[in-house]
């Protein structure tokens, strides 16, 4: 039987949410209220059977997103944090807005996304029965510090009753279920651009997370994530449970466990993983693969991760990647690099943050930017208030000067990227800077 | 030839660190770069190098390069006294400290200055940008840009400042002290590729080894330098 503050901290939620979607902010505000008139409210609710959690740095709301696709095609009532506020007033709003007014969640199934550093705030008042955790790299140095501390957080939020689905190939990840006894592990088996040398900036699993001893990786599928051993603990790589057999980039499809084809909403190594913990913890809720197969045909993804738009008639890709955070941009980089048709690519880096302000911008220092020295990219615009630390950074790279340039005002650069002869372009950039490049006068959005 | 030894460079480089040497070198062919890593004696214990870089570094790694260093205490303070170029970023300014506090524990430092840092885990990260005055014993004067993302703050008197803080912080909230200068020894808390940040200071550095001063794309270094100088400024001041 709920209490009256439960009873009341429900209805001021759902009141404020109702009041806060007509202002457009309905997505933590509400909860953040529920929780001051009953800090406890998230472990008063009846929860159901079936609470699965996602987190990690990067993918979580392409994942959840496509979870949802599933659980809902599959007959499945989903309350899930579709508003993409994913810290523990978000997880409130989300809750609290499909409950009844005595505290019973009515969705058969909660599904959330759920921010790497609050998770450990969230999970004290219920624990998920699928904790979903998909990897773990240098993001947001502001908020989160680096990635040691960043696994020292997430190790936080997991609770023994927890049934972990990891991602045996990042070792920062599957540390987490190292020894314990109910893990389901994914990963990918060797694949086509595996390469056996790390070929970034940087090698965030030189070191065993578990005893700090130096690992050794027999292949890398990109930056940390690989095939990978410790010299000293015995700490390896775990087989995987569900497993990434073959790689389809043109096709669009992800081969899972030999037989299972998925199409995959977007082509690059990233999405096969998003894709294949979605597939991994759908199974484990029990959806019959072929269903999932089925239901992933016709999976359209809202998160605007990619974007067409068109310039002069050409058409054009935005490459939407965070900013502070290296591995989201070398996906792009990747993307744009495979494309065999010759092409403009601008990088923007215009605002760092929308949410405060900061001009740091070593984590340019970390994008493997030399990846674009591919002949078929003809031109690179740098763009944006910090085109000067952009060009500085290209300095460094081998890529010719007389195919950069620099100019931090976006309309002309986009003037200028129109003018080009190429066949297409690239636009890397972040969510803030994202919003202002669509609004140019001189790209039409295409919708899709 | 002058040598630059690289510390560590796989536990200190989580915010583009590397970078700092790799552009000295770049800047001019006589820089010869030696990487260390955690399982080799630094080359400075028997040779004596013109310059040593230490980066910053996860709290567990830089109690690591901690114990790495404590047996060459004596010849640090050797080459600090003899004016050999150390610059020391991050919380690698820490390490040359009496001693790190991290909740109950103590972790004894290399004590080469007389300072104490305490770590705040449990706390936000505090992140701050500063823009300050270098003043050279030679009468050399830089505008220095950092920017700060740390768990911990240094106490004590620093009364052998690197930089005299114009916006923002020094080595804790409460002093305008930040780094630490003595002969040719440069720590501060600034993260990441500060060299790239601050090309003067960097003109200053060659200098200092003896090197014709031209940077590396010399001219939009600056030009990014002066833009950040100029945003802090105006966002900050």
């Amino acid at each position: 039987m709920a209490g009256s503050k439960t009873k009341l901290a429900i209805a001021l939620c759902k009141t404020a949410s109702r009041v806060g979607s007509l202002v457009g902010r309905g997505s933590s505000m509400p909860g953040s209220l529920a929780l001051k008139v009953c800090p406890d409210i998230l472990s008063r609710i009846e929860l159901p059977e079936t609470v699965i959690a996602v987190t990690g740095s990067n993918g979580k709301t392409s994942t959840v997103e496509m979870i949802a696709h599933i659980l809902t095609s599959d007959g499945h009532r989903v309350a899930w944090n579709k508003a993409g506020s994913n810290q523990t007033e978000g997880v409130a709003t989300c809750l609290l807005c499909d409950c009844t007014p005595g505290g019973k969640v009515k969705s058969d199934i909660v599904l959330l996304e759920s921010d790497e550093r609050f998770a450990r705030h969230t999970f004290k008042f219920f624990h998920p029965k699928y904790y979903v955790i998909l990897n773990l790299y240098r993001d947001q140095m502001t908020r989160n510090g680096h990635p040691e501390w960043a696994h020292r957080v997430i190790k936080e939020s997991i609770h023994d009753d927890m049934h972990l689905i990891l991602n045996a190939d990042d070792p920062q990840i599957a540390d987490y279920g190292f020894g314990r006894p109910e893990v389901t592990w994914f990963g990918a088996d060797r694949l086509a651009e595996d390469t056996e040398e790390n070929t970034t900036r940087y090698n965030d699993g030189a070191y065993c997370p578990a005893c700090g001893g130096r690992m050794e990786y027999e292949y890398f599928h990109y930056n940390h994530v690989g095939k990978y051993r410790c010299t000293e603990c015995g700490f390896c790589r775990p087989d995987t449970d569900v497993t990434i057999t073959d790689a389809d980039y043109e096709g669009q499809h992800v081969t899972i466990n030999g037989k299972y084809k998925v199409h995959m909403p977007f082509s690059n190594i990233a999405n096969c993983y998003n894709t294949l913990a979605a597939f991994a913890v759908c199974e484990k809720a029990g959806v019959r693969p072929e269903k999932i197969v089925e239901y992933m045909e016709n999976f359209i993804s809202h998160s605007k991760r990619v974007e067409s738009f068109r310039v002069g008639g050409k058409p054009g890709y935005l490459l939407v990647s965070k900013h502070e955070n290296s591995v989201a941009y070398d996906r792009a980089i990747e993307t744009a690099a495979r494309d065999k048709r010759s092409s403009s690519v601008m990088v923007i880096v215009d605002e760092i943050s929308r949410k405060y302000f900061t001009s740091e911008t070593s984590w340019l220092w970390d994008i493997d930017f030399e990846k674009l020295n591919v002949p078929q990219i003809k031109q690179i615009i740098l763009a944006g208030q910090y085109c000067y630390d952009l060009d500085a950074r290209f300095e460094v790279t081998d890529i010719p000067g007389d195919r950069i340039t620099v100019c931090e005002d976006l309309s002309e650069a986009a003037r200028l990227m129109g003018e080009s002869d190429t066949e297409c372009f690239y636009v890397m950039t972040c969510f803030v800077d994202q919003i202002k490049f669509r609004a140019l006068s001189e790209v039409e959005t295409t919708g899709e | 030839m002058k040598t630059l030894e690289l510390l560590y460079p796989e536990y200190c480089n989580i915010f583009g660190e590397s970078y700092n040497a790799e552009y000295l070198s770049r800047c001019n062919s006589e820089i010869k770069v030696i990487s260390t890593d955690n399982t080799s004696v630094p080359a400075f214990v028997k040779d004596d190098v013109d310059m040593i870089y230490l980066g910053c570094s996860p709290e567990r790694k830089q109690e690591q390069i901690i114990e790495l260093l404590k047996p060459h205490r004596e010849r640090i303070s050797e080459l600090i006294d003899k004016g050999t170029i150390v610059l020391a970023t991050g919380n690698a300014i820490e390490i040359f400290g009496r001693e790190i506090k991290d909740g109950d524990r103590v972790i004894p430092a290399l004590g080469i200055f007389d300072f104490t840092s305490v770590r705040y885990m449990e706390e936000d990260r505090h992140n701050s940008q500063y823009v300050g005055l270098f003043k050279a014993k030679d009468g050399t004067e830089i505008t220095m840009l950092g920017h700060r993302s740390q768990f911990s703050f240094a106490y004590g008197d620093f009364d052998e400042p690197f930089i005299d803080i114009e916006i923002g912080i020094g080595m804790n909230p409460d002093t305008k002290r930040e780094g630490l200068y003595r002969n040719n020894f440069f720590a501060t808390y600034s993260l990441g590729p500060y060299l790239i940040m601050n090309p003067l200071f960097t003109k200053y550095l060659l200098r200092l080894l003896g090197l014709d001063d031209t940077l590396l794309f010399e001219k939009e270094i600056i030009e990014a330098y002066e833009y950040r100088r100029d945003e802090l400024r105006r966002n900050l001041g």
